[in-house]
């Protein structure tokens, strides 16, 4: 005979008549002889039987148009959803690049030092290149002009003298996400530049895929960096990494001049943050250009690297404005201090890839939360599903602009 | 999943509301039932029906298909209802013992603040509604299985599926379960068995 625990432990196979024939016989006797079990089973079947009888509740008359209304401001929001999510990506990223600079700029040890720099030290590289595939554009590669000169003459010629010795390959072509032919240069340069950009630099042709433009701007602390043999290194260190294709570079003697002042620019930290700032701010001046809008404008990653005389901060920018931006760079810094540069094409398919890895990752955990007998918590859920589609949208938008634009500032640690 | 049902669900993913209704218009009433014995009275089962729908919305373009749409809404279902359950427990306050009278006997139980007490006591002649109450005093997990498969009909497999447990765990919980509301229906043994009978 089984004990009465072992009994009720049956009922539910029993009711479901899915006890062996054995079984089924021994569980019988023992409610045939012990009321207490035999009430327990028959309260159980009748509270079986109650809850299926009871009939189903009618929805309530409110509930379809109330879930219609819902329904529409839930689409709405997905829709709207994309824009702020970007917008707040850029705003956390530009926040942290605005620090990460700070702190180079600090950890350096730039404070005492980089408050005034005799003008000559801006001198060094002077260059222009434009037109990603205009082959009338050239670019100024002039190696037997000293950055000096170009620095305190006003002249087109001097300010974009290339001193740059180093980079053989240097090209006169500006690249473009979203329009790789027929960049122009920029309305902003003084019309003898243009002329020198236009006479002077060789044709190069333009790059197969959309390519990124590379902006250094350099920032020489103090009178004695200023040599254009202590710089070519650096330039050739950079360009390396890109000498089959066209090239473009500007650059800047100082990040920290944001006003066009060509005789005594001083660097400060104060003036450093408002460059930052200031680059910071383009791809919102710059608004809709082509088909990218405003909001796809987004500082995606940062690098920091440590040469033997510099710190480095590279920065690349998902803007299909490249012309644009320079523009700007062109008129906050000063056309004298910005200098041709190197077009590296940039692989979009690392960035995608890394991307679809951290969907897969948040899919998981969509999959788990969403399958487990555990309930996901709807900010949870939330946040992964936004989470995911705004990594969807970023991808879409690198996709669509192919291109990114990655600056180098160089700040130079010794002289 | 049929050709109709399929092109609905493609323009549903696309943002399309009027498809979506259409799509969900034969699980309206079920999710709303499910939702109306787990938590007990019609205004909290209507606004968590609602919830359901719209989160499937949103998750629309995560449905991969591998499960059937019904089970996939079934499981978003026990969800939000589990999580609301949840959220309820966390935020009770004040626990105050009552003594509900229906018919001679009593059933002792714990008043949440909102709780539907006033349904339970204008209909205390009403068994279903005594078992009803009851059932609202199991656990989450009980509750669950006590709601899909003797008020909802489901099988155990479904139930698994909606459930992701194995069918053995849903079976040996379900049997606990309705243990568990014997003992809360104890005092109405009589009655319960008097209704067996008939």
């Amino acid at each position: 005979m089984k004990e009465c625990s072992e009994i009720t432990e049956m009922f539910l196979d029993y009711l479901d008549d899915n006890v062996e024939s054995s079984m089924k016989e021994m569980f019988e006797e023992h409610i045939s002889t012990c009321e207490a079990c035999k009430i327990e089973l028959e309260t159980v079947k009748s509270i079986m039987a109650l809850c299926r009888e009871t009939p189903e509740e009618e929805l309530p008359e409110n509930f379809k148009p109330d879930l219609h209304d819902k329904l529409l401001s839930a689409k709405e929001e997905i829709a709207d959803k994309k824009p702020a999510r970007l917008w707040h990506k850029y705003m956390k990223y530009g926040s942290s690049l605005v620090a990460g600079l700070l702190l180079i700029v600090v950890a350096q040890g730039l404070w005492s030092n980089i408050f005034s720099l005799p003008s000559k030290s801006m001198t060094e590289n002077a260059t222009i290149a434009q037109g990603a595939n205009d082959t009338e554009n050239k670019a100024v590669h002039s190696p037997e002009q000293s950055g000096e000169e170009s620095l305190r003459s006003q002249s087109a010629d001097a300010a974009f003298t290339a001193a740059d010795q180093t980079q053989k390959t240097v090209g006169p072509v500006v690249p473009s996400g979203e329009g790789a032919a027929g960049q122009s240069i920029p309305e902003s340069l003084p019309a003898a530049q243009k002329n020198a950009v236009e006479n002077t630099a060789p044709p190069v042709p333009a790059p197969a895929s959309a390519p990124a433009a590379m902006l250094k701007i350099e920032v020489p602390p103090d009178a004695s960096s200023q040599s254009t043999s202590q710089t070519a290194p650096k330039a050739t260190e950079k360009t390396s990494r890109g000498t089959q294709n066209p090239q473009l570079m500007f650059s800047a003697a100082s990040a920290g001049c944001v006003v066009n002042n060509t005789s005594s620019i001083s660097l400060t930290v104060e003036t450093t943050e408002k460059a930052v700032e200031k680059i910071n701010s383009y791809p919102f001046i710059i608004g809709v250009e082509g088909q990218v809008p405003a909001q796809t404008f987004g500082i995606l990653s940062t690098e920091e690297k440590q040469t033997e005389n510099s710190v480095i901060l590279n920065v690349k920018v998902q803007n299909a404005s490249y012309q644009e931006f320079i523009n700007h760079l062109i008129m906050d810094f000063g056309p004298e201090h910005v200098k041709a540069g190197t077009v590296v094409p940039q692989d979009m398919t690392e960035a995608i890839n890394e991307k679809m890895k951290n969907i897969e990752t948040v899919d998981e955990d969509i999959a788990a939360l969403e399958d487990g007998l555990r309930a996901p918590s709807p900010d949870e859920m939330e946040a992964l599903q936004s989470e995911k589609e705004g990594m969807l949208a970023e991808i879409s938008k690198i996709e669509e602009d192919a291109g990114f634009i990655q600056i180098e500032l160089r700040i130079n640690t010794k002289p | 999943m049929g050709k109709s049902e399929k092109s609905l669900l493609e323009k549903a993913r696309n943002g399309d509301v009027s498809a979506f209704e259409s799509l969900i218009e034969e699980y309206q009433k079920r999710v709303f039932n499910i939702a109306f014995r787990m938590i007990g009275n019609h205004d909290d089962a209507s606004e968590l029906a609602q919830e359901v729908f719209i989160r499937v919305f949103k998750s629309l373009k995560n449905f991969k298909e591998q499960s059937q749409f019904s089970t996939w809404i079934y499981r978003i279902t026990t969800n939000v209802c589990l999580d609301e359950l949840r959220k309820r427990k966390n935020r009770k306050v004040i626990s105050l013992d009552s003594e509900l009278e229906l018919e001679d006997s009593k059933i002792r139980r714990q008043i949440e603040d909102d709780s539907p007490t006033p349904d339970i006591v204008a209909e205390r002649n009403d068994l279903k509604r005594i078992i009803g109450a009851a059932v609202r005093q199991l656990s989450e997990e009980h509750r669950a299985v006590l709601v899909l498969r003797d008020y909802q009909g489901f099988t155990y497999e479904e139930i698994s599926r909606q459930l992701d447990c194995p069918e053995g765990t849903i079976k040996s919980r379900l049997n606990r379960a309705r243990l568990a509301l014997r003992e809360l229906l104890k005092d109405y043994k009589e009655l319960l068995n008097s209704e067996s009978v008939k």
